[in-house]
């Protein structure tokens, strides 16, 4: 059996069953819930008036627009000085500055309180409360500089440093050199990042309800009144204009990158050899860029500091619970995010000129958690029209589910993301490879997926471990604050003021975040050393 | 010919034995893992109850009675607010068997909407008319009384007043220093928020004052006392027992009746209509009034008062000997009122800038 023939034959049999799963899944995460919702925005009765909906989006866009666009900023402005310092100073920064991201936003906010508000460990006593607007946009930005700084490193990993050398031994000005080289790059990536810190500040209720609440959020509107108050026909109105406002904001950013490819700025590999220049800046001293990087280093890693300090080792007696819910859920998740994430890839492979499957995962990142978490709520939740015609133990089961497929509306497009950002696609190549070494075509399906299986798996289970130790919604509208999995957890502990150990089992798993991180690099820069090899 | 053919064999026998390997050892792990995630979706017939109490009770009702009973129980716990919307909006097919704990007021609201079947436990007799409904439909288990809890060493700190009553609350002195929960999500936030609309004549007024003086407001009725036991805040508005659980922790609170009076909670159970064990749920009712059931939260640590008169220091008892002033009123004065001023609450609280 020739070569073509056999992959005549299976090509198109996995097209039909990705495209399954594709259609399966855009039919459970987007249109059946948010066909939901929107009958549910008609409903006539509701708490929030039309006035009071606009103002919540109103007042929760400008908040996350400033979040974004000052986090953003300084993110470039420290992306662009730890780019041009040698390469171990830099890997010591982007380790540091990426450690608030393996912890939750409101786990942030309530070590800045606990540190330097009033009473705090580091504040004397005429310390004001941490509290209020201010303390929002603090807690935000903190939490959120990880995802801006990261996103625009990886936009700067393609910089032609042969020209930025070839720039310095012409004699050409630093300034000139970057206006030329980086910049052009950072600059792409700049918008990206401002629209990713702006999703996740929007969608977040926690922060809102830890340090200025009484104050409008949508988000927290949201999920008040859903969880508290049970008015699910306002909630739906809020939802609805919240993704409205979201998506005209990523439309904006989307014609600010000005590319058809939603993810210019996550494209190729980085080349672990190549990421800083080989020749020194000229007239540029070391110790003003080392400075610079590391007060905003410290400053950023302050609320890891203090819940180090704070840490206590006495855990709960809920703490293993919480430890066996995460991870049985955790399994499903991983196997439904290489299932859903590698149908996409697989699509994107056969067709990689065609951008429907990118904007499909593109739009999946960009819809607010808030809304998704209402919708999937209202669809599959407790009081839902499905679950009311289920009997108990299948309602047991769906009440299960419906954690899954709240991590899976992240873990996956995350997953796919990911994925695309290290030009890893479908092993064709090694399919083609053992096929021409003789192999049958099962074993060379069984080689190749494995293959791609080892790594999916490692940066799957980070992935998802990270979402559900990080991220607030949706899984806040589907679960309660007693609920035994990670995030809900923590949130009753700070809500208890029990921050010493909310602290311990934060820095665990961050901790475990950490080493998978590790890992998934690891064998990432095994199969990128490879590619390039064969290459 | 030969020795390619040979040599194929040679190399496909261990490659088949490998397979064969690598296949049980698959099978096997996908069997661990199968028997590990089943148990954790599949249903069970376990009595299943809704708590709004402190978790620490729950969770010492929930091993005790499954001692008692060998009946296995689960439970989740909900602040009462959530936990009336809940089972309000499970359409007739409720999650869970029996909801214990909160205060009695939503309870008269979940009877009032059909959501709570009648049902007499032995020692019903033994409640006192005002702690129970009529129709059986629920009845008290438990009792705390509202109270100021202050943290006097952060009072001294801050040059902070000692509250002695509602109005004390006010004063801008206290912006920020006072912690509340909310009362969207919180039972207890709307019995104190109620007993103060009781108070005042000029409610809105008053509430909108003591509003603006709370720096957070917790998600649960239970958290004020901690937050100001960690110094976060000076002054909580919750329910005595909650502020004398932390004395176990050598923290130094002041428990202050409202000299313009108070109100209590009588902490409610009742058995879910349509519930899926409501035999086994029957049993918990039995088991929560009785004398093991009333000694639950004294367990716990957390001292509330059990409700059956026949108990010392029953709730009863303390309202008849007590000198602090407490409001003749009924739960169905607060269930009554509850539409309007969550409406308020609503709007102040969620809307306002």
């Amino acid at each position: 059996m020739s070569l073509d023939s056999n992959q005549d034959r299976l090509s198109p049999l996995l097209d039909v069953v990705a495209r399954t799963i594709i259609f399966i899944t855009v039919l459970i995460g987007i249109v059946y819930p948010w066909g939901v919702l929107v009958l549910s925005a008609l409903a006539p009765a509701t708490l929030a008036s039309g006035a009071q909906v606009l103002e919540a989006v109103a007042w929760s866009t400008l908040d996350s627009a400033l979040v974004a666009f000052v986090t953003s900023t300084v993110a470039a402005f420290v992306v662009a000085i730890v780019r041009s310092l040698p390469r171990r100073m830099s890997m010591v920064f982007d380790g540091a500055f990426l450690l608030p991201a393996t912890v939750s936003p409101f786990v942030i906010s309530g070590a800045l309180g606990r540190g330097f508000g009033r009473g705090g460990i580091f504040a004397p006593s005429a310390m004001p409360p941490f509290l209020g607007h201010f303390a929002l946009l603090i807690s935000f930005g903190l939490a959120l500089f990880p995802y801006a700084y990261a996103l625009l490193r990886i936009s700067v990993w393609n910089v032609p440093l042969a020209l930025i050398d070839i720039g310095r031994v012409n004699g050409a000005s630093e300034w000139a050199i970057f206006r030329n080289t980086v910049w052009p790059s950072l600059r792409r990536g700049i918008p990206f990042a401002w629209m990713v810190v702006f999703v996740l500040a929007i969608s977040d209720p926690l922060v809102p309800m830890m340090v200025s609440y009484p104050h409008p959020n949508a988000s927290h509107s949201v999920w008040i009144l859903t969880t508290a108050i049970g008015d699910t026909s306002g909630a739906a109105r809020i939802s609805i204009a919240l993704l409205i406002a979201t998506l005209s904001v990523g439309l904006l950013t989307y014609r600010t990158v000005n590319s058809r490819d939603l993810f210019p700025t996550l494209q190729g590999v980085s080349n672990a050899s190549s990421r800083v220049s080989f020749s020194q800046p000229v007239a540029l001293a070391l110790w003003p860029r080392m400075l610079i990087s590391t007060l905003v280093c410290v400053i950023v890693i302050l609320p890891i500091v203090v819940m180090f300090v704070t840490s206590r080792a006495d855990l709960t007696a809920t703490f293993p619970r919480v430890i066996s819910t995460a991870v049985n859920i955790s399994i499903l998740t991983v196997i439904g995010s290489i299932i859903i994430a590698g149908s996409g890839l697989w699509l994107k492979a056969r067709r990689p000129h065609s951008h429907l499957i990118d904007i499909l995962f593109g739009l999946a990142l960009l819809i607010p958690g808030a809304a998704t978490g209402t919708a999937l709520g209202l669809a599959y939740g407790p009081a839902s029209t499905l679950a009311a015609s289920l009997t108990p133990g299948a309602r047991s089961m769906l009440s299960s589910l419906l954690m899954v497929i709240a991590y899976l509306t992240l873990s996956a497009p995350l997953t796919y993301v990911s994925v695309r950002a290290y030009g890893i696609v479908l092993p064709k190549q090694d399919f083609e490879t053992a096929l021409m070494l003789g192999a049958s075509v099962a074993r060379a399906t069984r080689v190749a997926t494995l293959t791609w299986l080892r790594q999916s798996v490692v940066m799957s289970v980070t992935i998802v471990l990270a979402v559900s130790a990080v991220s607030v919604a949706p899984i806040m509208w589907v679960t309660s604050p007693s609920t035994p999995l990670l995030v809900p957890y923590l949130y009753r502990l700070v809500d208890h003021a029990d921050f010493g150990t909310a602290s311990t089992l934060a820095l665990l798993v961050s901790g475990a975040i950490l080493l998978l991180l590790l890992l998934t690099s690891l064998l990432l820069s095994v199969r990128t050393f490879r590619k390039s090899a064969r290459l | 010919m030969n020795g390619n053919k040979s040599g194929a064999r040679y190399h496909r026998a261990p490659l088949d034995y490998t397979c064969t390997m690598r296949t049980r050892a698959t099978f096997l792990v996908a069997a661990i893992l199968m028997t590990w995630l089943l148990p954790a979706c599949a249903p069970t017939n376990s009595l299943l109850f809704l708590c709004s109490n402190e978790e620490s009770v729950c969770e010492q009702w929930r091993a005790d009675f499954e001692h008692d009973s060998g009946i296995t129980t689960r439970f989740l716990r909900l602040p009462t607010s959530e936990a009336l919307a809940r089972i309000t909006s499970a359409q007739g097919k409720p999650e869970f068997d029996v909801w214990v704990g909160g205060p009695s007021d939503s309870y008269v609201l979940a009877s009032e909407r059909g959501l709570l079947e009648p049902y007499r436990p032995v020692h019903f007799e033994d409640i006192p008319e005002a702690f129970k409904d009529e129709n059986a439909a629920w009845f008290g288990v438990y009792g705390s009384v509202l109270a100021l809890c202050s943290n006097p060493e952060v009072l001294t700190e801050n040059n902070l007043p000692h509250p002695t009553g509602w109005r004390d609350l006010e004063d801008p002195r206290f912006e920020t220093w006072i912690s509340a929960p909310s009362p969207l999500t919180s039972g207890t936030a709307f019995t104190a928020l109620w007993t103060q609309t009781q108070i005042f004549d000029e409610a809105e007024d008053h509430l909108e004052k003591v509003f603006s003086n709370v720096g957070r407001f917790t998600h649960s009725g239970t958290a004020p006392a901690s937050v100001v036991a960690s110094g976060e805040a000076a002054v909580a508005i919750t329910f005595a027992p909650y502020c004398k659980q932390q004395f176990a922790s050598n923290v130094n609170l002041d428990v202050v009746y409202p000299k313009e009076g108070t109100f209590y909670e009588v902490g409610a159970a009742g058995l879910l209509t349509g519930a899926d064990s409501s035999s086994e749920g029957k049993k918990l009712l039995e088991w929560l009034s009785s004398t093991s059931g009333q000694g639950a939260m004294e367990r716990a640590g957390i001292p509330q008062s059990p409700i059956n008169a026949n108990l010392p220091n029953n709730l009863e008892d303390f309202l008849s000997t007590t000198n602090v002033l407490v409001l003749d009123a009924t739960p169905a004065d607060l269930a009554h009122d509850r539409d309007e001023w969550l409406r308020w609450a609503t709007d102040y609280v969620e809307f306002s800038k």
